[in-house]
Order: structure tokens, then sequence, then C-alpha cells
């Protein structure tokens, strides 16, 4: 009898257990994640979700949105298109998800928006550039950061416009040479600068593909030494610009400036595999720790809570696609979703078509104000942007433009590699 | 000038190729298995020198040494778990036991070591051999020189000592091997442990030219089948002669051609030579189905 009772009562509780814990469940926020978290993009797709899970941190501990509920992910890892495209499916049919959150890389975020699509699911991008994604006329895509055009093309306006002056060579005399790896994002990011080198009258002498699998780039850096270019514009994606950069030094290949368009050439990575050798190279980049003069209270508040959350988390500084996972997710979480009320796509869109941010709201000195998506680029943030930065003693100082500078140029020209033992 | 420069960048490469193949073909040619975890074997031995170069500051080519025993039991430890299981299955159940080690070590290295790629910053490691106006790395000319010495001991090995001829007989006919008891088991054993030996070596050389990470095996391992079918599988000088052609192929198509088409060019070739010599350069016709008449 005793037994029957004991028995009966733990019955009972785990009962109640299982039926309160599944009520909290049902009340919290469910949105899904997707990043590539394994495989060779996995050292920014965790960047990435690391800066996506501070977000939701941050507003999960002030309070939560609705009145108290919590945001949860359901999160899902895309190493490459074919998972993307499982994953999102994963998502969106069995695990029910109204609202994506991504993704790290262009690939991805060109594929993942595509499956969202077509279930008229939000997909909410943060990091990737490629023109193409907001250039398919989609109705749920939304894209808070900067474009190809804006890297890419940034690269090409620095070199004719800085670089030529600092280097005394007239633009039309600078020789350029762009090179880009050819996935979705170098693709899209070289032809930007390609593109915007010729507009301006620069005399590019070569615009070179390369895949950024490959095991060894000598044949491209052989090219390169071989046209002696003034100054380089390239577009990187991983560790494909480690490679790149250590090859150029043992092949003795020198221009007098370089301007990435952040990707690998950005991230700490880079700095803390070349050491010395990183110092002086450009990077028309995503913007990081901007002048906090240029940010609202609130933004520059949340940029202090995200860097300490970050290096607490990793032990470094975030990069530029932590900071934009981070700064894209608080819009989502802060500005549009308590204004949407719920997770209906329709109400989300017209809660982030209604925002009207100036520069400096967002916590990497952004505004935001998205370009109806009946328009070319619709769905992108407008108000987004590249700066330029440069390698100086291995951290990324932001050296342009001069309101948001924390530092000047230096290494120009850069010296020779025989020059720097 | 910038031709011969071209010239060495390719042999560079390609005695890089064929120090990662070398290991390949030859358990190939013996167990007749294709180690789809090859390329992530080669990582293992990057991160090795790695660790070995960051928390105990030991140059690679001490680590290369120093590591062999560690090599050598993670071998064994991989044939007696998985690859003895499955000789003799059937090339499905081999790929795919082969395909899941590949994939268990590549996640297992994201979980410990994180998708960063780093690299080993000692001055050796960007130390250049200058010669009128001419540079060449110097932990790429050793790792080239390694590659033909290793090739070359393999082949004495092989074709010199008693041990080396039971290998080409159960390489031949393991069945009237078994019949002269030899124990191929332990022929299959060993032959997979030096495998593993020669491929973790020349990840440890490799690890002062190329940035580390978890999915670096990727890029390695898909040329490192091609130098092996074009030299012929199970062939040593195959996949010497292999990983040079493909080395200048690589960079010389790479100048003239353009570097996105520089892997097209060398699949290409690659295709032909299996349409004209499906049996590469250095092979035998069949050897993917019955046994070698040679091999080294």
């Amino acid at each position: 009898m005793v037994k029957r009772v004991v028995v009966g009562l733990v019955v009972g509780v785990a009962v109640v257990v299982v039926a309160s814990v599944g009520v909290v469940v049902a009340q919290d926020v469910r949105i899904g994640t997707i990043f590539p978290v394994t495989g060779n993009m996995a050292f920014g797709g965790n960047e990435g979700f690391m800066g996506t899970e501070i977000a939701r941190e941050i507003v999960n501990e002030r309070g939560g949105i609705w009145g108290g509920k919590k945001i949860v992910f359901v999160q899902a890892d895309a190493p490459d298109q074919t998972a993307a495209t499982n994953e999102m499916n994963r998502l969106i049919s069995r695990e029910n998800v109204k609202l994506v959150v991504g993704s790290f890389s262009s690939a991805i975020a060109f594929t993942a928006s595509q499956v969202a699509e077509r279930n008229k699911v939000i997909f909410w991008e943060n990091h990737g550039v490629a023109d193409t994604i907001a250039r398919r006329g989609f109705r749920y895509l939304f894209k808070t950061n900067v474009n190809a055009t804006g890297t890419g093309g940034g690269s090409a306006v620095f070199a004719a416009g800085y670089l030529a002056k600092a280097l005394n060579i007239a633009p039309k005399d600078l020789k350029v040479a762009v090179a880009w790896e050819d996935g979705t994002y170098g693709a899209s990011v070289g032809k930007a600068a390609f593109e915007k080198a010729k507009e301006l009258g620069l005399n590019v002498v070569a615009n070179e593909g390369y895949s950024a699998k490959s095991a060894d780039l000598s044949p491209l850096i052989l090219k390169l030494k071989g046209l002696n270019p003034d100054v380089l514009l390239v577009a990187g994606i991983g560790q494909d610009a480690v490679l790149f950069w250590s090859q150029a030094r043992k092949l003795d290949f020198n221009a007098k400036a370089v301007v990435a368009t952040s990707g690998g050439w950005g991230v700490p990575d880079f700095a803390k595999n070349l050491g010395d050798g990183a110092n002086g190279v450009f990077s028309s980049d995503f913007p990081t720790e901007v002048n906090p003069e240029a940010l609202t209270p609130h933004a520059r508040e949340l940029a202090r809570e995200f860097v300490k959350r970050f290096q607490a988390k990793k032990g470094t500084r975030p990069t530029g696609n932590a900071w934009l996972a981070f700064a894209g997710s608080m819009v989502l979480f802060e500005e549009v979703l308590p204004k949407a009320g719920s997770l209906d796509p329709e109400k989300i869109r017209d809660a982030a078509f209604s925002l009207d941010l100036p520069n400096g709201s967002m916590a990497n000195g952004c505004g935001v104000k998205f370009i109806p998506h009946d328009q070319f680029d619709g769905g992108k943030n407008e108000r987004a942007f590249a700066i330029v930065g440069q390698w100086q003693d291995g951290v990324m100082k932001v050296v342009g433009p001069d309101k948001l500078a924390a530092a000047k140029p230096i290494l120009v020209p850069l010296p020779k590699w025989s020059d720097r033992k | 000038m910038i031709f011969v420069e071209l010239v060495l960048a390719g042999l560079m490469l390609g005695g890089v190729y064929a120090l990662i193949s070398i290991g390949l073909t030859l358990i190939f040619g013996v167990l007749r298995v294709v180690n789809f975890a090859h390329g992530e074997m080669l990582m293992l031995g990057m991160f090795a020198a790695y660790w070995a170069s960051t928390l105990g500051g030991l140059p690679p080519y001490v680590t290369a040494v120093a590591a062999l025993p560690l090599f050598a039991l993670f071998g064994w430890l991989v044939y007696r778990l998985i690859v003895r299981r499955t000789l003799g299955m059937g090339d499905v159940v081999q790929i795919f036991a082969t395909v899941g080690v590949g994939v268990v070590l590549q996640n297992a290295a994201l979980v410990l070591w994180t998708g960063d790629f780093r690299t080993i910053r000692s001055g050796y490691a960007d130390a250049v051999l200058r010669v009128g106006g001419i540079q060449v790395s110097v932990p790429l000319l050793v790792a080239f020189a390694v590659a033909i010495g290793v090739s070359g001991l393999l082949f004495l090995f092989l074709n010199r000592t008693l041990e080396g001829r039971a290998v080409r007989a159960v390489a031949q006919d393991p069945i009237s091997a078994l019949a002269l008891a030899i124990d191929t088991d332990r022929v299959y054993m060993r032959t997979f442990v030096l495998g593993v030996c020669c491929v973790g070596l020349a990840g440890v050389l490799l690890a002062p030219s190329y940035p580390i990470f978890p999915a670096i095996g990727l890029s390695f391992g898909l040329v490192s089948y091609v130098v092996v079918v074009l030299g012929g599988l199970g062939s040593m000088a195959g996949a010497l002669l292999g990983g040079f052609v493909i080395g200048l192929i690589e960079v010389l198509s790479g100048y003239f051609l353009g570097t996105a088409l520089k892997q097209a060019i060398y699949f290409l070739i690659f295709v032909l030579v299996l349409l004209v010599r499906p049996q590469g350069l250095f092979g035998q016709r069949g050897a993917e189905t019955m046994g070698f008449g040679k091999i080294a």
C-alpha cells in the first residue's frame, strides 16, 4: 500500500513537472538560427552564432519580449549550401519555425533565404554581403548589413582617393590588381571592386578569381608578382587569406598597398597567424568598435556590454562578423519583434519597415532603414555602411571615414618583404 | 626568369602532393582499401606539429620523428577497430567506413580545437633560400627532399627486405601468400600503420607552410586521389611522378590560363588519363580488382 502511494506520488509529480515544462516551452519565442558551425567556415559561423546568442542572452536577462517571454533558439548547422537547404526545410517543416536568423556566409544566406521565401518564413540575414542576395525580389528577406558594393567598391574608392594621393601616383597611372575567391562572397565583392576601379579610371592590370579551397596559391601569387601592381584589392573568405599573404611573403610579392574586403583578411586569426606580416594591410570592412561618440547612449551601452560578454566567452575582442551578428540581432529582438507583437511574418515585415533609426543607433554605428521589397535591393538596410580599417600592431584599427576613425593610416607604402626583418 | 620560378614552384608543390600520396597509394596497393580518411589523417599530423611547436616549442623536424610512434599507434587502432573488419567486404562498406572515420576525425578536431585556422609562427616557417633573385621556401624544400627520400626508402624496403617481399606477395595474391605461411593479417596491419605514418609525417612537414584547420584535409585529400590514380594505384614511383605532374600542371596552367581554371585543367587531364590509360602511368591494368604484378 505504502509502495503504491509512493509510486502514485512520483508519477503525479512527474506529470505535473512535464506539464509545466510543456507550458513553459509553449510560451517561449522560438527562433531558428542557421550558421556553418562545422566545416571549413566554422571559424566564422561560430562567431556569428556567438554574436547572435549574446543578443539573445541580453534581451532575455532584461525581461524578454512580449511581457516576459523568453527567446529560445532552434539551431541548425549548415557547413555548405546543400546542408543549408536541408536544415532550412527541417527548421520550417519539422520545427515549425517562422523566423530564421543567419548565417555568416553569402552562399549559405543565398540558399537558405530561398527556402524561407518559398515557405513565407522571414529570413533575417546579418552577414552575407553578396549583392545578389537581396536582388531576387524576395518578400520575406531582411539584410541588416552592407553589400558587396559597399565593401568591394569601398576598397577601390579608398585606392583612388587616399592611396593614390599618399603614394603620389595619379589615379589613371595607379596599377591595380584585383584578386577574389570564386565563391558567392568573393565573386560578388571582387566584381564590385573591379567595376568601381574601372569606373574611377584606375589602371586595372589583373582581375583574377581563385578557389578558396585551393591548397596552394603560388600560381596566382607569381602571376601578380609578374604584373607588379601598385595596389592589390583582394577578397578572401577564410584561411585562403592567410595562405595568400604567407605565400606572398615566401615568393616575395610586394605591392605598395593592399586593400582587402574583410572576409578572411579582417578576422583576428589573420593577424594572429601572420604576426608582423599583417601590419599595414587595409580592409574595407564591417564596422566594429567605432568611436563611441558616434553612438547613441543606448547603442554605446550595448556595445560595451557586447565586448565584455564576447571576451568572457571567447577570450578575444569581437570581430566584424560578430559585431554584425550582435548589432543586427539586437535590432530584431529589441525593435522589430516588440513592435510586431507576434511571429506572424506579415507583422514582422510591417514592424521592420516602420523602423527609421539614425546612424549610431546600432551597436556597430549603423542606422536602420529597410528598402521596400518592391524596390531595387529590397529588404536591405540602406543605412548599413563599410569602414576602412588597417592592421596596426595586430589590431584592426578604424582609419576611415574620418568621423569614425580611431587611428591614422601607417606603412604607406608597405615596406618590401626583404626589408621587413 | 619567371618561367624558372614557375617550374620551381610547380616542383615544390608536386613534392608536397607526392609526399601526401605515398601513404595512400601504399595502403591501396596492399589492402585495396581506398582510405577516404587520408586527408583528415594529414590534418592530425599538421595539428601534432602545431601543438608540439606552440606548447612545447618543438620544431616540426623534431616532431616528425618524435610523433611517429603516436601515428603508428593511431594507425594500429584504426586498423584493428575499423579497417580490418571491412577487408574483403565490398567497396561500399570500405568507402563508408573510411569516409566515416574521416568525418569523425574532422568533427573531433572541430570540437577540440575549433574551426580557427592556425599557423606555426617561427623563423623557419618563413625561411627562404635566395639564389640570384629566385626564392624557394626552405620548409617546402625539406618536404620535397623527404618525399623523394621516403619513396626511395619504401622502394628499398619492398624490394630488398624479407618483410617487404612478404608485403608484395600479399599484394600480388593474398591466398597464395597465406598458403606460403605469410601472416596476411599482420602484413595488412603493418602496411596500414606504415601508410598512416607516411601521411602523419607529411602533415608534420607541411605544417610550417600551410594554414592548419580541421577541414584542411579536404583541400589536400582530393588532389592526392588524383595523384594516386594518375600515377597508378599502388605505385610508389607513380605517386612521386604523379605529384610532380599535377604540381607543374597546376602552377603553369594557373599562370598562363588563369587561376580559376587550374583545377579544371588537372581534372581534365585526369579524365583523359583514365580514358586512355586507366591503370595510370605506372599501374598495372586491372590493379583495382585483382593482385598487382608488382608494387613499388
